[in-house]
């Protein structure tokens, strides 16, 4: 266990990447992503397709089960292969699949460059060790480093997380912080090392609403320090508004829309987007009903061959939509739809 | 309102203080506890210097004497002062507790947070074991591997090693399979942490209350074993004093000399009741819903 990263030999494959001839850190490739459990198999991702370029934000928006946790922990193979299983796609990270690194191969890249924070920050800090304990620990896997240097350098990263008096803070244990501060907490571990790409998994949504802000300024403010790319998944579409320069939405495992921000919310091109857009709540104009999307989310376990939206969209041609398998295409330089459709949908 | 003097604690103060703090927060049931099997042990240890007696070579002009200023829990049937003999098989009887219940704890928790933790074959087959080892009643196995290897405290330790560890693994295993789904294991998965690491540091701390609170009903039992052991004549021999031996040779003199036995087993009832109070305080403590106390 105290084998450090820098003294083990790393593997030939991760230490020289190959050469990239496209600016993209992560381009992900038709990911398939099967479940296969005793009720039923299922895709909780289809045919995704997307990429995200160095120091870019990407927000991926979906309501619940619409399969963006499921990607996240895919791009770290985080999910256990029974029962998920990846019949296709690739995930290129600098040029190389990560589907084709093995277990030790991707131990190496997670907390090292590509790092995840997740939802509840009430339960992702060990509750048996303090803060100084987790964050040096993450710190001395990837680097050799004295336990003291270690020390400092977590001051300096709760410091720079804004968590106030840091060196009386680093011994404390995560009951004794707030939600917004364990959630800072995650960040620094997750911004240690430096990473090129930062996972965000609904990092806000457990917060209140003026921590949320607080915690969206930190990651960008980090971004630009650090160089990173940020995926930043919610289902909250004012937070990926102000912080992404592209949104994927997602639904039942598929991407229905790509595009950068403004064009999502100025140009939809997708009835899902419009229908979720009109169901944001307004302080002015209509402020007497919500305006739902009509019907309920799929049955992952039975789901039509065609568009899955289907049943819900106001403008499908119910023959065509059901029946045609639908995938992302370009109808403009850099807004992909998957609607048939897409010139009867008017934002 | 001081008068601008401020009295400087010292940080090792400060440390002591917190720690006495933390202390005297704890459940009563687990400082009653920890009070009367203290006594005990102490006793047991410094049972040389509590009584000028030898617990093995008696007088037998003074046999089957009862309890007086002299010998406060009178003699036995070869003279010996049993409230010596008392203090000394404290000792053994502590260690044998600590020892039947400690090793199989270590072997079990290791066994069961692994099978909990990768599953697969390994998790079947040591389940499997797990189950023939309590298919059966205890004790009746532990008579039967006596009967194969001969009396003795070793191979009554050897016989309990064999089958007591199931128990342990079948708690942490348990505990594993919850432990392993929380979030900050994902998260360790998530920062590249390395199986071993993840199952010993990060994961193993959260798993241990529940066997640490069942290993205090098992030391009792444990102990009630080694007597009961004893008691058949396949556990210790004599003239080694042993709380079991002792009441098995006030047996025979129960209605001349009660004392023989009843006040060892006196002794073994409070050592049981102390341990049962560490163990209720300590699930208080630990916070435990799902207890089993004896």
């Amino acid at each position: 266990m105290k084998k450090r990263a820098k003294d083990i030999n790393t593997p030939k494959s991760i230490a020289t990447p190959a050469p990239v001839n496209t600016t993209a850190l992560l381009d992900v490739h038709n990911l398939t992503v099967e479940f296969k459990l005793r009720a039923g198999n299922f895709f909780a991702n289809r045919n995704i397709s997307l990429s995200i370029e160095r120091g870019k934000t990407l927000g991926i928006v979906g309501e619940s089960g619409s399969g963006k946790s499921v990607f996240c922990r895919t791009i770290l193979r985080l999910l256990p292969s029974p029962p998920a299983y990846i019949p296709q796609g690739k995930i290129l990270f600098n040029g190389k699949d990560l589907l084709t690194y093995s277990e030790k191969e991707m131990r190496y890249v997670r907390g090292a460059e590509i790092t995840m924070i997740f939802q509840d920050p009430m339960s992702s800090l060990n509750p048996v060790f303090n803060i100084d304990d987790q964050i040096s620990e993450s710190l001395r896997l990837h680097t050799a480093i004295s336990a003291k240097e270690a020390r400092e350098a977590s001051i300096n990263l709760l410091r720079l997380v804004g968590i106030p008096s840091p060196e009386k803070r680093v011994d404390s244990y995560p009951h004794q912080l707030s939600g917004g501060m364990r959630q800072r907490v995650m960040i620094a571990m997750a911004i240690a090392s430096k990473p090129k790409l930062l996972l965000a998994d609904e990092p806000t949504t457990a917060l209140d609403v003026t921590i949320q802000d607080q915690i969206l300024a930190l990651m960008l403010q980090l971004q630009e320090q650090v160089g990173m790319s940020i995926i930043l998944v919610s289902h909250d579409l004012g937070i990926v508004a102000e912080t992404s320069d592209r949104v994927a939405v997602m639904y039942a495992g598929q991407v229905l829309e790509l595009s950068p921000t403004e064009a999502i919310f100025r140009r939809p091109k997708h009835p899902y987007t419009v229908g979720l857009l009109n169901s944001i709540p307004r302080m002015s104009g209509r402020t007497d009903r919500l305006l739902p999307i009509k019907g309920q989310p799929p049955n992952l376990l039975r789901l039509p061959v065609g568009c899955p939206f289907v049943e819900r969209c106001p403008v499908a041609d119910v023959d065509i939509c059901t029946k045609t398998p639908v995938s992302l295409k370009q109808i403009e330089p850099d807004h992909a739809t998957a609607c048939l459709f897409p010139e009867r949908v008017h934002g | 309102m001081t008068n601008g003097i401020v009295l400087e604690t010292s940080s090792s103060n400060h440390a002591v203080r917190g720690v006495l703090n933390q202390i005297s927060s704890w459940p009563l049931t687990l400082k009653i506890g920890i009070v009367i099997i203290s006594i005990i042990a102490l006793s047991g240890i410094c049972a040389p210097l509590l009584t000028r007696y030898d617990p093995i070579i008696g007088d037998f002009d003074d046999a089957l004497a009862p309890p007086s200023l002299e010998h406060p829990f009178g003699t036995d049937s070869t003279g010996r002062d049993v409230w010596s003999r008392t203090l000394y098989a404290a000792q053994l009887d502590l260690q044998i507790g600590l020892i039947t219940t400690y090793v199989p704890f270590a072997v079990g928790l290791i066994l069961g947070i692994i099978a909990g933790y990768f599953g697969g074959w390994f998790d079947l087959i040591l389940m499997r074991l797990v189950d023939i080892a309590i298919a059966f009643p205890f004790l009746v196995l532990i008579i039967v591997i006596l009967a194969i290897l001969g009396p003795g405290i070793q191979n009554m330790y050897i016989a309990v090693f064999l089958l007591a560890w199931t128990m342990y693994a079948r708690l942490s295993r348990a505990e594993m399979l919850v432990v392993r789904e929380q979030e900050y294991i994902l998260a360790a998965r998530a920062l590249g942490y390395p199986p071993l690491r993840i199952i010993f540091r990060h994961a193993l701390p959260n798993v241990l209350s529940s066997s640490i609170v069942f290993s205090m009903s098992d030391i009792v039992l444990n102990i009630l074993l080694a007597s009961s052991i004893s008691f058949l004549g396949m556990g210790v021999q004599p003239p080694t004093p042993e709380w079991g031996a002792i009441i098995t040779d006030g047996r025979n003199f129960l209605l001349q000399a009660w004392w023989i036995t009843t006040l060892p087993g006196i002794a073994i009832v409070i050592t049981g009741l102390g341990f049962s109070f560490i163990g209720d305080g300590l699930a208080r403590l630990l916070g435990q819903r799902n207890i089993q106390t004896v």
